[in-house]
């Protein structure tokens, strides 16, 4: 569905930039690669292409021409089918074989869930105490009070080395390793340092080597702290966003591509209650008209497409090289290097995509964002004052629309210009 | 039992995993295959008669897969036996398999005691005659005003790192008593014959 959503942008939007870079590229360079395997393996070829370099100049221009043709037709041939392949990209399958596959992105949506689970305790260690405090906020308070409890001592005897410093410098070394601190590990260590704060006078200085000792420890305990809470917040953030970016609503595609296409529409629902798969069409026409915003849209169009052509046309290229040379007892060293690097450069080209898919969908959020109300306005009806007022606007469009009930609807005249 | 049940999950599990392993099988037997001796398809085989003392180039070989050879596959000699000689006393015949005993890194360059081995230098532009030229044939060598002169193509040699065009020219075998005539007469031309 989303797919031929794709395609109609396609079609609104097609450039000779578009198909020159999305498609001639592509087609170019996997006619290219075929030659040189033929250029290998062939004398006769080689005899040919010795020929064509040799001939005058109209001759061989009359050559050129007629493979320029050739490429552009097949160019144009792999255009047309693009969105076919992207479809296959994005998981439509049988669903017997959807099903078989779908448990690798299942895994890694459970992963996910698993690990906000997890920053979802980090979190709530951080929360607010009994006493209506932040725990960082009272973990920081017990070490000022202990530390002031500690002038009353005459001498400063503390070392690094006690059981208080070499735990701080432990959770450091987790800092260092970009991990988390749970806050069970920081209330064991403000323990230990609350307690050698108070046996020793912290603005005394210590024994030789260690004369700053017990103000690093503190100091460092703090902005441990600091990091801690900053960690699990912002790791929560990360992890949430990774969900909306790569998940769409379930169940679940069988690629990792699939997902990433689904996440636009979880979104515009989520959001706004709006049908994006159904208004996407609509939703062009006003998105185009931006002078800024619709060259950004075409450009990541464009760069999605490029990357999906590169992926299918390599994946392709060793489909018919790897077995032909493997049944034909072709050079075992060109088999192995055509049947290894042949998938891992498909499959690469294949992640780069989905990256760029994830950029393209962004941009589609931000055309949901920005240009609903023009959608509105362009169907003729009211601009919504409030967010709950705004979804129920857009389940009774899409009702209307989408389901065929008979709902009312003010309209609102358009603007004179 | 549960050990299996578990093994099995792990596996379906990693559906993407289990095509890359039966993948990586598949690679590992066709390779294998390829490799196997009796594999003959996988040699390469004389695509027509070659010469004592001839310069394998392309389309001197083909291997020997009678599908591959017959859509002008593999006719291109891989790097080792491109440029090689062919040192088998008797002439190896179309379709037999090349061996390593029969290939040399050099020309014979050993010549009868009445005839002399004398590089001749052809004009530029003369890929297409050096692409006919073999080791064995009949030429004449001809200047205005003189009597041609007889001679027999002993080896093409190439310098190092060139196989053919402007880096290789063909190593003649002339009669004793003529090879002063030639080496005087710089305006000499080489002309194809298959007169003695």
């Amino acid at each position: 569905m989303f797919t031929s959503l794709l395609t109609n942008l396609q079609n609104l939007i097609t450039s000779p930039g578009r198909f020159f870079v999305g498609s001639f590229l592509p087609v170019t360079a996997f006619w290219f690669c075929n030659a040189v395997m033929f250029y290998l393996f062939s004398a006769s070829f080689q005899g040919y292409a010795s020929w064509i370099s040799e001939q005058s100049g109209g001759l061989s221009a009359v050559v050129i021409a007629a493979i320029f043709i050739g490429i552009t037709f097949s160019a144009y041939a792999e255009s047309a089918s693009l969105p076919t392949i992207q479809s296959m990209m994005e998981g439509k399958w049988p669903s017997w074989i959807a099903s078989f596959f779908v448990r690798a992105e299942m895994r890694r949506y459970e992963r996910l869930e698993r690990l906000k689970k997890e920053n979802g305790d980090l979190i709530v260690r951080f929360g607010t105490t009994a006493a209506g405090k932040p725990q960082a906020e009272v973990w920081k308070d017990s070490l000022l009070t202990a530390r002031t409890a500690g002038y009353q001592q005459p001498a400063n005897s503390y070392r690094r080395t006690m059981p208080s410093g070499v735990e701080v410098d432990r959770l450091a070394r987790l800092r260092r390793r970009a991990q988390p601190i749970a806050g069970e590990v920081l209330d064991q260590a403000v323990t230990l340092v609350v307690l050698d704060l108070r046996d020793n006078n912290a603005n005394q200085p210590g024994p030789a080597n260690h004369v700053r000792d017990l103000d690093d420890v503190q100091t460092l305990l703090v902005m441990l702290i600091e990091y801690a809470e900053e960690y699990a917040a912002n790791q929560y953030r990360l992890l949430v966003t990774r969900g909306q970016f790569d998940f769409g609503a379930l169940p679940l595609a069988p690629t990792r591509m699939g997902n990433v296409a689904r996440t636009v529409q979880n979104y515009a629902v989520q959001r706004y209650d709006f049908n994006f798969e159904l208004f996407w069409s609509r939703l062009q026409l006003p998105a185009q008209r931006d002078k800024e915003f619709a060259p950004v849209l075409l450009g990541a169009k464009t760069q999605l497409d490029f990357l999906v052509s590169c992926s299918a046309l390599t994946f392709l290229w060793t489909l018919m090289w790897g077995p032909w040379l493997m049944l034909t007892s072709g050079p075992v060293e060109f088999f192995v290097g055509v049947a290894v690097l042949g998938p891992v450069a498909a499959y690469v080209w294949y992640r780069i995509a989905v990256a760029q898919y994830r950029t393209l969908n962004d941009l589609l959020r931000s055309s949901i964002d920005l240009f609903r109300f023009d959608l509105l306005a362009a169907l003729g009806y009211p601009k919504p004052g409030a967010v709950l007022e705004e979804r129920e606007l857009w389940g009774t469009i899409d009702a209307l629309h989408a389901l065929h009930e008979i709902r009312d609807l003010r309209y609102v005249p358009p603007k004179s210009s | 039992m549960k050990a299996a049940l578990k093994c099995r999950d792990y596996v379906l599990d990693r559906p993407f995993g289990l095509v890359v392993g039966l993948y990586i099988v598949i690679l590992v037997l066709g390779a294998g295959c390829m490799l196997c001796p009796y594999c003959k398809s996988g040699h390469y085989e004389a695509a027509r008669e070659l010469k004592y003392n001839h310069r394998i180039v392309s389309g001197d070989v083909r291997r020997q897969n009678k599908f591959a050879a017959s859509l002008g596959f593999y006719t291109v000699p891989p790097p080792s036996l491109a440029g090689k000689y062919v040192t088998a006393k008797s002439s190896i015949l179309a379709g037999r398999e090349l061996l390593a005993a029969d290939l040399g890194e050099n020309a014979d360059m050993k010549v009868p005691v009445d005839k002399r081995a004398l590089p001749f230098a052809l004009p530029a532009n003369s890929a297409a005659l050096l692409a006919l030229l073999d080791a064995g044939m009949d030429v004449v060598l001809v200047a205005e005003g003189k009597e041609p002169v007889p001679a027999t193509v002993h080896a093409i040699v190439c310098e190092s790192g060139k196989s053919g065009g402007g880096g290789c020219y063909p190593i003649l075998h002339i009669d004793k008593n003529q090879s002063q005539d030639v080496l005087k007469n710089s305006n000499l031309r080489l002309m194809l014959s298959s007169q003695p």
